[in-house]
């Protein structure tokens, strides 16, 4: 059970922080991204739209990157089959554990000046745009080192418990 | 184990502290926890003041122990639970002076709005946050709880200014956040301002939450301990309990081990007969759409059955259920269904040649179908799919039509070699329920059949067969056994590759270099088909034969292979049985060593494949459904367009399996080959187990680079 209630824990700080305000046809535009700064690879993106004080939860959002610097040579890494999901994705409500930002992963295929348009489709179509910087992908290790270590740990354990067991052998 | 000491109370306690727990990190506290400061604050309450106290009201630690399998807590935690140096650490953890201090200064160091904001910005740090809360909470409370059978090391009075202390030291923190008149956290400022609350007035909020229920958390126990000191006039040091030996599992009755047949209902349906026809006709079918869709539908392996079905889905689910179970999908082979039929025509009366009598003209197979898959891209092309399935049946009814027994399956199938390999792996073994019973049996139906039932066509003798090598699950010994002594056992998996002596028709796995070949071929083909995959590899290849042209390019493409398949296993094992054998200065020839040190890569050869193969199989999973549309739309079955635009995804979790899984491989192959070392070179079993573990630890790494490298993703429309 603890196994299963650490698995369900995978909101962490979800929705991240927010990394640009934006105000367009009267709606606040409150951009939210992890990880922080954004690097190239999976991005975790969330916009809460408030109008008048209150949640707009009756759009529909949608998330386009458009790269603004010069092409990088520094692609991230996507994963065991190159498929990061696209740069032009729909955002939805409940993707996140808070129901109240409307998120999608998006894959930053490379490092750079990129552009993120956010598409708002309520009463009339608008876009908000905010500028991200991402900074160069993160090894994969960065991510599955917990994991990697799990066999130098039980071969430390193994060792350990044999040493244990000699050490009452020859007592 | 003492039942007076578990009350109902007991479990309920447990239960509400790991619902606390899920209250906390899976529920809308923690979705809000970086707009609200105070939805935050409560969330680190419930585990830090909730959840430990309430988790060691429950004495988790006896039951836990006895949940787990007996095997696992005596062989496994014993001897580090009786180990006095980890008693000492334990004891030191839970003592009042290290873990109130401990306590204090994880909750002061994670509320300085520089960690604070760390962990809010990176979910790994606000997992690490919430594990140092939780963990160093629990330390605190065990002092407080004494979850039994821990003994206590202060007076019981002592806990009242233990408390004491901590919520002094939470009143400051909590008045600070109350009282500060500038907000802590920018993050907050930044954040949405849910029911109209400034950040300021939401930062007091979490002040009033940490200090009220806070100090409450901390008084009312504190005032439970001293009123009960005082009533009962216990302000006395407690007695020390003497130590006494006890032993962590108690049970008194060996649990009976798991057979398959015996499942009610389940159990019936396997043995029979016509289940095992059932299969193989399904398995025939598929196998026939496969062939004819390969030959005469569109030569695009996405949107072939014959690129889709095998290298995706059959893969796939033979990998999962020989890791999950046993050799299955030998009891489902379509082979196996058309050379049955095959003998009414063939009469099979020949003996297959002595001289044949090995694997090594499988593992020849084996090697130039790897080959062939590498270097003409089978799955790709699904003509060369069909092809190769027809000429599989082709062989099955020729070899199996000219020769008694299963000899196809025995020594020409590759598919039945891998599957063997794998299955020595498996939890499963068709195996004898009671060998007495075999000690009175004089007729041996199980090996020489009935009027009724033919016996096993592999010649395995049940009583004297030992794991899953070479048995096909086809069950006939079950069938033919009067006793009913035959049954599909639970075993623990890879228990026959640490068996040394004689097998039924298998022998001595020392003295089987052919297995030993077998077995390192698959191995070390698992990495090499999936680094086939990676895209640095895949550059690589291609720059072969950019830079000597296609011929040449290809011959060193061929080259290459044989030196990874062939060459590289081959000088890896000999030069660790050399290093082995010289630096334990054993007298055993080189062969023996490395025939047996090269069978326990089994474990980690398979988990590479199965790593590789339910990639293929969770990202592909779909791609069969439009393939499956189309299809049957061809045949006029179907009417619309079939839907390639379908999703493929591949799920978060799936690296982080692929990695576990090859952990599981490397840790086990690690296990017995320290096994095999400890019983074969005495006080040297360091120094003989060293040159084979490195080359284990060797593959690993091997293994996680490929996992970490973008894979193609083929059988589906996203290559």
């Amino acid at each position: 059970m603890l196994v299963w209630i650490a698995g369900v824990c995978v909101a962490g700080a979800d929705g991240g922080r927010v990394i640009g305000v934006s105000e367009i046809d009267g709606i606040r535009v409150l951009l939210f991204g992890q990880p922080d700064p954004l690097r190239a690879g999976l991005a975790d993106l969330g916009v809460y739209l408030e109008k008048n004080g209150t949640s707009c939860l009756d759009a529909s959002v949608g998330f386009r990157l458009i790269k603004l610097s010069a092409p990088s040579p520094d692609p991230s890494w996507a994963g065991p089959g190159c498929l990061a999901p696209g740069v032009s994705v729909p955002a939805i409500l409940g993707h996140a554990g808070n129901k109240l930002v409307y998120s999608a992963v998006l894959g930053i295929p490379e490092s750079g000046i990129w552009e993120l348009a956010v598409d708002i489709n309520r009463d009339r179509f608008s876009t908000a745009l905010f500028e991200l910087k991402a900074t160069a992908p993160a090894h994969p290790l960065a991510t599955w080192w917990p994991l990697v270590l799990m066999v130098p740990a039980g071969v430390t354990l193994f060792a350990w418990r044999s040493r244990i067991l000699s050490r009452r052998q020859r007592q | 184990m003492a039942p007076a000491k578990f009350p109902a109370m007991r479990l309920v306690s447990f239960l509400c502290g790991l619902a606390a727990l899920l209250v906390a990190v899976a529920s809308p506290l923690d979705a809000f926890a970086s707009w609200l400061l105070s939805m935050h604050m409560v969330q680190h309450l419930i585990l830090t003041m909730v959840a430990p106290p309430l988790l060691l009201l429950g004495y988790p630690l006896l039951p836990v122990l006895s949940g787990l399998p007996r095997s696992l807590v005596s062989r496994g935690l014993g001897p580090f639970l009786t180990d006095p140096l980890v008693k000492k650490i334990g004891g030191l953890l839970v003592h009042p002076l290290v873990a109130g201090p401990l306590f204090m200064l994880s909750n002061v160091l994670w509320h300085i709005p520089y960690c604070y904001e760390l962990a809010l910005g990176s979910e790994g740090w606000h997992r690490a946050e919430h594990a140092c809360f939780l963990g160093t909470a629990i330390l605190f409370w065990w002092p407080v709880v004494q979850p039994w059978p821990a003994r206590p090391v202060w007076p019981r009075w002592a806990m009242v200014p233990y408390l004491l202390v901590v919520d002094v030291q939470n009143t400051i923190l909590s008045g600070f956040f109350t009282f500060y008149d500038r907000v802590l956290y920018p993050t907050y400022e930044a954040a949405p301002r849910l029911m109209g609350w400034s950040a300021i007035y939401d930062q007091a909020a979490a002040g009033a939450i940490m200090w009220v229920p806070g100090s409450i958390v901390y008084l009312l126990p504190a005032a439970v301990i001293t009123v009960k000191a005082l009533t009962s006039g216990g302000l006395a040091r407690p007695h020390r309990q003497v130590a006494t030996q006890k032993k962590l599992v108690s049970h008194s009755q060996v649990s009976s081990s798991f057979d398959l047949l015996k499942v009610p209902f389940l159990g019936l349906i396997i043995r029979a007969g016509w289940f095992r026809r059932l299969l193989q006709c399904v398995m025939f079918l598929l196998a026939m759409g496969v062939v004819a869709d390969g030959f005469f539908g569109p030569q695009v392996s996405g949107m072939n059955l014959a690129g889709v079905l095998p290298w995706t889905h059959w893969r796939g689910c033979t990998v999962v259920v020989l890791l999950v179970a046993g050799n299955f999908f030998c009891m489902a082979c379509p082979f196996t269904f058309a050379r049955d039929l095959g003998r009414r025509i063939f009469p099979a009366t020949r003996r297959w040649p002595t001289a044949l009598r090995s694997k090594w003209g499988a593992v020849g197979l084996l090697v130039c179908f790897f080959w062939a898959y590498e270097f003409w891209d089978l799955w790709a092309t699904p003509w060369w799919t069909a092809a190769i399935i027809v000429f599989y049946f082709a062989a099955a009814i020729l070899v199996d039509g000219m020769f008694r027994g299963a000899t196809f399956c025995k020594y020409v199938c590759p598919i039945g070699q891998f599957h063997f390999v794998s299955s020595l792996a498996s939890p499963l073994e068709v195996r004898v329920r009671e060998p007495s019973v075999c000690a009175e049996c004089r007729t041996h139906d199980c090996l020489n059949g009935n009027d009724r039932d033919r016996g096993c066509e592999l010649s395995l003798f049940q009583p004297a067969k030992s794991g899953n090598m070479d048995c096909t699950f086809c069950l006939d010994c079950v069938r033919a056994c009067p006793a009913d002594n035959v049954g599909i056992l639970a075993t623990p998996p890879g228990r026959d590759l640490l068996y040394e002596g004689k097998r039924s028709m298998v022998g001595d796995f020392s003295n089987r270099p052919d297995l030993a070949f077998l077995v390192l071929a698959l191995t070390f083909a698992a990495f090499a088909n999936a680094a086939g995959m990676v895209a640095p590899m895949v550059a690589q290849i291609g720059g072969l034969r950019e830079s000597f042209g296609v011929f040449w390019g290809e011959i060193s493409e061929t080259l290459y292979f044989l030196g990874v398949v062939v060459a590289a296993p081959l000088v890896a094992v000999f030069g660790c049985g050399a290093i082995a054998r010289w630096v334990s200065g054993h007298k055993e020839t080189l062969r023996p060593i490395v025939c047996r040190n090269a069978m326990m890569f089994a474990p980690i050869g398979f988990s590479m494949w199965v790593a590789h193969f339910t990639y293929h199989l969770v990202t592909g999973f779909t791609s069969a459904w439009p393939v499956l549309h189309r299809f049957a739309a061809d045949f006029g079955m179907a009417s619309a367009t079939p839907n390639w635009g379908i999703e493929t995804s591949m799920p978060e979790w799936l690296p982080g399996m692929q990695i576990l899984l090859l952990n599981a491989g490397c840790l086990f192959t690690l296990w017995l080959l320290w096994n095999s070392a400890q019983r074969n070179a005495g006080r040297w079993t360091f120094w003989s187990f060293l040159p084979w573990g490195g080359l284990a630890g060797a593959l690993y790494a091997i293994g996680v680079w490929i996992l970490f490298q973008p894979m193609e993703m083929r059988g589906t429309l996203m290559q």
